[in-house]
């Protein structure tokens, strides 16, 4: 279980409790001629409140990764463990808690339910998780607020732009104060400011709560906020870098914008 | 510190689950519509044709009661003319109707048999042989029984007394390769050598007494006219009757003597026409041709008091004492076995089938049965197409709560509840609109008659399975695919759409 993985430094993982771990994670899609492997022996590694930055190029396997360590579908081959604990091995009650209270998604393509209204979406999970619905309801608000689409709350997806649907989408991730909070690019539909209100939002959550942020991006404004950045190509982990390691290439992306 | 995995997720209450359905559908108010309209569409396809069924069936039976009401006459006047016929007998031994009942009674007195429980057995031995006899094949039939008249059961029966042909006959059914004959060749042989001839020899029994039950009641009549004597229905003809045996109820005689009645009026009026004068008065007042006029014109042509009178006055001449009411009375009377005469003749399912009493609300007869098990059949393609379009569209909404914790079991409850919901308010409303439109087709195919003879319990009973198949179609439809997409993982039910 403890198998050294080549991304992670001996020291590192001797010294941080690990919250995330894929071992050898392959995903093929489709069977015969059509299949496709969109992981193709993923192994990594994710500590405990990091920041980490997912990127890589559109098709590369990024939201396909999101979805493994997000125990939202099940790998073809290897395995992934959350807190140590093998995903395949829970119950479908287990992982429904898992997936309720101790995982916040921000999907790409948010995910809202149509016919609900923002807070009624925002307020789901925390139906879910048993919370009264007056409570819900506060908290929902509270959350809203916070993304700056308070008063929007009654508006039901159709009638936002994808922003601010992006937006109540990032509420409702946090509702039920997740450990881990998956970010499938929560910045894609914002303006520059919006954006970078959001990645504000997202650090704070990092820094002062400590929740661990796995976040897919092509973002480059995220990589002065992360821990660390993971790069993606064709299904395998090209390499993984500590952000205090790469100030330099940061700067030379910037500089290609 | 392991703090993240390892605890049940909380069960919602089913309350929870009917609120958070019931809120789901007033959302989606506009979609649920349409699967409601559609759920009511096919409920009501179903219900109509149960609804009508049961209308038209009960009113064509009861139309056919009422004729066959009419034939008594007939039938009372043939008894007391001429003895029953071996075959009619014979059929009224192994019937169940009530009027068997009586007939067999009187056979009891007329052949003065102790017990007919000897006489009973063999008969029914016989009847399901003839039943036997009947399913061969048409060819194997005519190698059977030769140019022996197959419609008379006895008289084959009869036939093969001598024991050469009884032989024969046996080689004949055994080499036949059929389905074997009820009871063993055994029995058979002692049914046709012993049974027959004792039946035969019970019935000509019954013939004489009957003979000698019809002189009796003609001396003590004097050879009056039978439709005169019931028609005035003494008590002294009552009990003449009685004497000889002739099985009859007070009922009975009350409706005879109407009958009577009626058809002595018939027959004044039938032989008034015949007269020229009559005729050319009733050709002025009704606009009819002369040679036209007859009853069957006559009559119908008699519409109102007025015509009545003008009719009344017309057949004056003749002196056949016919009031204007007796008229407009006959005339009404032949419109009404004629509308009888239509219902009773309409079938539902055009195949012409001889109705018999429903027992319970499917049993129809074959035609009609057809038609429901075809209308279920569309009932339930559009209920589960309707079900099935609503949910397919929806995978993604189930893909997502399963991603933000929702149990399969919620999952279930709530597109449960919907169907529910959906298949009570469209069950309801496809119920009322198909016994409304099945209501008003009986009004408008058997008018007033309809009305009548609605079996309101049964139609009840129908109505609610409509409706509870309505329902059940409705959940099963919902809850199958649910299941399908509730069991596999989030995303595999986001990419199944
Ligand atoms: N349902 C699917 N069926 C077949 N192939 C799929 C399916 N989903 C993804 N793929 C393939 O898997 C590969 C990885 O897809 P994935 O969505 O993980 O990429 P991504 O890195 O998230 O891209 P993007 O940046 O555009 O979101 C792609 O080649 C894609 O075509
Ligand atoms: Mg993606």
């Amino acid at each position: 279980m403890h198998a050294q993985s080549p991304t992670t430094t001996p020291a590192a993982a001797a010294s941080r409790p690990v919250i995330v771990r894929c071992l050898r994670l392959e995903k093929r899609y489709g069977t015969g001629e059509s299949a496709t492997y969109a992981l193709r022996g993923v192994d990594s590694t994710i500590f405990r409140g990091e920041f980490m930055a997912i990127l890589g190029p559109s098709g590369s396997g990024k939201s396909t990764y999101f979805n493994m360590i997000g125990a939202l579908d099940s790998p073809t081959a290897g395995r992934v463990l959350i807190d140590e604990v093998d995903v395949a091995q829970l119950s479908a009650s287990e992982l429904a808690f898992l997936r309720c209270r101790k995982i916040g998604y921000i999907f790409q393509s948010y995910n809202l339910i149509r016919y609900m209204t923002a807070l009624e979406n925002v307020m789901v999970p925390m139906t879910f998780a048993g919370v009264s619905p007056e409570t819900a309801r506060r908290r929902g608000m509270e959350l809203l607020e916070l993304v700056g689409i308070g008063h929007r709350w009654q508006h039901r997806p159709i009638e936002m732009s994808g922003g601010q649907q992006q937006r109540v989408a990032i509420a409702r991730s946090l509702s039920n104060k997740p450990m881990i909070l998956l970010c499938d690019e929560p910045t894609a539909n914002l303006d520059f400011k919006t954006g970078a209100e959001i990645l504000e939002i997202l650090r704070q959550i990092n820094r002062e709560r400590g929740v661990t942020v796995i976040c897919a991006t092509h973002d480059h404004r995220l990589l002065d906020i992360c821990d660390r950045m993971m790069w993606v190509r064709d299904g395998r982990i090209d390499r993984v870098d500590e952000r205090k390691d790469v100030k330099i290439t940061v700067g030379r992306m910037g500089g290609q914008e | 510190m392991k703090d993240i995995v390892a605890r049940e997720q909380v069960r919602l209450s089913a309350w929870k689950c009917l609120r958070l359905s019931l809120t789901g559908m007033s959302f989606r108010l506009g979609r649920s519509i349409i699967t409601v309209s559609i759920l009511a569409l096919a409920v009501a396809f179903l219900s109509y044709m149960i609804t009508y069924g049961l209308i038209s069936h009960d009113t064509r039976l009861a139309a056919g009661r009422e004729l066959e009401d009419e034939r008594l006459l007939g039938e009372f006047s043939t008894r007391l003319t001429s003895p029953d016929s071996a075959d009619t007998i014979l059929a009224n031994l192994n019937s169940t109707d009530e009027k068997a009942a009586a007939r067999r009674a009187e056979y009891e007195r007329w052949s003065q048999t102790a017990s007919l429980e000897e006489i009973l057995r063999i008969a029914r031995q016989l009847d399901a042989f003839g039943l036997y006899i009947r399913q061969l094949p048409v060819t194997k039939r005519a190698v059977l029984t030769g140019d022996m008249e197959e419609d008379s059961i006895l008289a084959l029966a009869r036939s093969l007394g001598s024991a050469a042909r009884l032989d024969s006959f046996l080689k004949h059914l055994n080499a036949s390769g059929e389905v074997p004959m009820p009871g063993s060749e055994e029995e058979f042989r002692r049914l046709i050598q012993s049974g027959v001839p004792l039946l035969a020899g019970w019935i000509e029994a019954v013939q004489k007494g009957q003979l000698v039950a019809i002189a009796r009641v003609q001396s003590a009549t004097a050879g009056q006219d039978i439709k005169t004597l019931l028609a005035g229905s003494t008590a002294g003809f009552t009990s003449t009757l009685e004497d000889a045996g002739f099985h009859s109820t007070p009922e009975m005689h009350t409706r005879l003597r109407r009958l009577a009645q009626h058809a002595l009026e018939e027959e004044k009026l039938r032989h008034a026409l015949t007269q020229q004068e009559v005729r050319y008065a009733l050709a002025r007042k009704s606009g009819l041709k002369a040679p036209q006029i007859d009853m069957a014109a006559v009559l119908p042509w008699i519409t109102s008091a007025r015509r009545a009178d003008d009719a009344a006055a017309c057949l004056s001449p003749a002196g056949i004492g016919l009031s204007a009411a007796q008229l407009l009375a006959m005339a009404d009377r032949k419109r009404r076995t004629d509308a009888l005469r239509n219902v009773a003749g309409a079938s539902f399912s055009g195949a012409g089938d001889r109705l018999s009493p429903r027992e319970g609300i499917f049993a129809f007869d074959a035609g009609t049965r057809w038609l429901i098990g075809v209308s279920f059949i569309v009932c339930a393609v559009g209920v589960a197409n309707a079900m099935l379009m609503s949910v397919t569209e929806r995978f993604t909404e189930i893909a997502t709560m399963k991603c933000l914790g929702a149990l399969n079991s919620f999952v279930m409850q709530i597109f449960f509840f919907e169907a529910l919901v959906q298949g009570m308010v469209g069950g309801l409303a496809g119920l009322i609109l198909g016994t409304f439109l099945a209501v008003v087709r009986s009004a408008a195919e058997f008018g007033t008659l309809a009305f009548h003879n609605i079996p309101y319990a049964d139609l009840f009973s129908g109505g609610l399975a409509a409706w509870l198949v309505g329902l059940a179609l409705a959940a099963g439809a919902a809850i199958s695919p649910v299941w399908m997409a509730a069991r596999l993982a989030p995303m595999e039910a986001m990419r199944m759409e």
